[in-house]
């Protein structure tokens, strides 16, 4: 328990430090950890880039155990500025992509089974391969914003014109920050731990895993295919189970739509099912910045832990809170 | 849109044959930048390098503006940087400012405006 309340003092003075250079985004936090435990809606983790510092929501904080359900996430490459990091600089070498991309993470989860576990997590992910800027947004991009500056340089600048180009400059500068096209390589893992009773004492190491993912990346259409092994602590011994499997996603504008299947080797596991496979299909609708609208169905591997339950159907609303900016100008 | 303003007098070396204005926006973010002199514009891109602006006693008490603006393009960050610098050939002078978007992917304005003193 002296643990866990260190780790949460140590977060808020990592926040209140950072804060001078970037501000905390509430929104759901994508992990790792949660291919452990089998929690989110889908398994294949599309290529993001996490935002600086990033948690989900702090409503099921609960008291002398684990918060409930909850996650952190931060990239600490971008917990300062970069002010000689052009957009265009030292681009796609694999070491810049490694440090710009990489994001540790905690989570939380408390199983519904009828062991009713604490679970808490760590994971990380960065990218060896980020894909490639799309030119012509580039230069769509920069038309636009050259007739913002002209336009405010007039004496009588029209505000519905200036209005109209920033939109469209919104646009594309967002279809150029999330659609990078191309190849795509992300490593992710995750190491998670059982705490029966809610007792740090108690704890107890139940998986990890360490896999790749490939995705190539059109405007429109992600391919992407993944090998993962995932360890499991099995009565004190490590047993794997082998995932090998692909993901077809269709992003427009604020709409995205994703297809998975992954089969699943875990004889070493399960007595009664050597094979076993899953496949579901996921919604998500962006609603605003920081709200989303979340469908998902589908039908779950046959567990050797949750043996009752291999549904997956979520219906799920994500609301994030506000934020304030921050500017400032410094002469030296 | 979110604008953040610089006023700051450069002084640079009276016998320099020429300076020189450099401009980033950095934070992998991506902007355009227009430099004017005299109510002209005298450059712009989306990087500036190494631009001669004139000669220290052509630029005395001369203003130059480098107007910008610069949206979010990096998932990681909303937050915008931009870097001047100024090299008269002995010596070089930095500034820099940073500012947030109003939210993911919008645009945001900077106005600095830079007095030049040969000394």
């Amino acid at each position: 328990m002296k643990k866990l309340v260190l780790l949460i003092a140590f977060c808020g003075i990592f926040i209140m430090d950072t804060k001078a250079q970037t501000t905390l985004k509430m929104e759901p936090v994508t992990t790792p950890i949660y291919t452990l435990w089998g929690t989110d809606p889908s398994t294949i983790d599309r290529p993001s880039t996490p935002s600086a510092l990033t948690t989900s929501l702090l409503s099921n904080l609960t008291q002398g155990g684990l918060p409930n359900n909850y996650a952190m996430s931060v990239a600490p490459y971008w917990l300062q500025p970069r002010y000689d990091l052009s957009f265009e600089k030292d681009y796609g070498k694999v070491w810049n992509n490694i440090r710009e991309t990489f994001s540790a993470s905690v989570a939380t989860n408390h199983t519904t089974d009828s062991n009713a576990l604490s679970q808490g997590g760590l994971g990380f992910k960065f990218q060896l391969l980020q894909g490639k800027a799309n030119t012509k947004l580039m230069d769509s991009l920069s038309a636009y914003q050259t007739k913002v500056l002209q336009e405010s340089m007039k004496a009588a600048p029209d505000q519905a014109k200036i209005t109209s180009y920033q939109t469209a400059a919104k646009n594309f500068a967002q279809q150029l920050a999330e659609r990078r096209l191309g190849s795509i390589v992300q490593i992710s893992g995750a190491i998670s731990a059982d705490f029966a009773q809610n007792q740090f004492t108690n704890g107890k190491f139940n998986a990890f895993g360490i896999w790749p993912t490939y995705t190539f990346r059109t405007p429109y259409l992600d391919f992407t295919a993944i090998g993962r092994v995932i360890g499991y602590n099995m009565n004190d011994k490590i047993e794997t189970a082998t995932d090998i499997g692909g993901q077809l996603g269709l992003t427009y504008e604020r709409l995205n739509i994703s297809a998975e299947y992954v089969y699943r080797l875990q004889s070493n596991l399960s007595t009664t099912d050597e094979t076993t496979n899953r496949y579901s299909v996921m919604i998500e609708y962006k609603l605003t910045d920081n709200a989303y609208l979340q469908y998902a169905f589908g039908k779950n591997f046959v567990s050797p832990f949750t043996p009752q339950t291999n549904l997956i159907t979520l219906f799920g609303f994500n609301l994030g809170i506000g934020t304030s900016q921050q500017l400032s100008g410094v002469g030296s | 849109m979110n604008t953040v303003t610089l006023n700051e007098t450069v002084q640079v070396s009276a016998d320099a044959s020429q300076v020189e204005l450099s401009v980033v926006v950095g934070n992998r973010q991506y902007g355009t930048i227009l430099v004017v002199i005299d109510g002209n514009v005298v450059t712009q891109g989306s990087i500036i390098t190494d631009y001669v602006l004139g000669s220290a006693s052509d630029l005395n008490g001369k203003q130059v503006i480098v107007r910008s603006v610069v949206n979010d393009v990096n998932t990681a960050t909303n937050m915008t940087t931009m870097k001047y610098t100024f090299d008269d050939g002995t010596n070089t002078k930095n500034f820099k400012a940073t500012g947030e978007v109003e939210e993911d992917f919008a645009m945001i304005g900077y106005v600095a405006t830079f007095t030049i003193s040969a000394s």
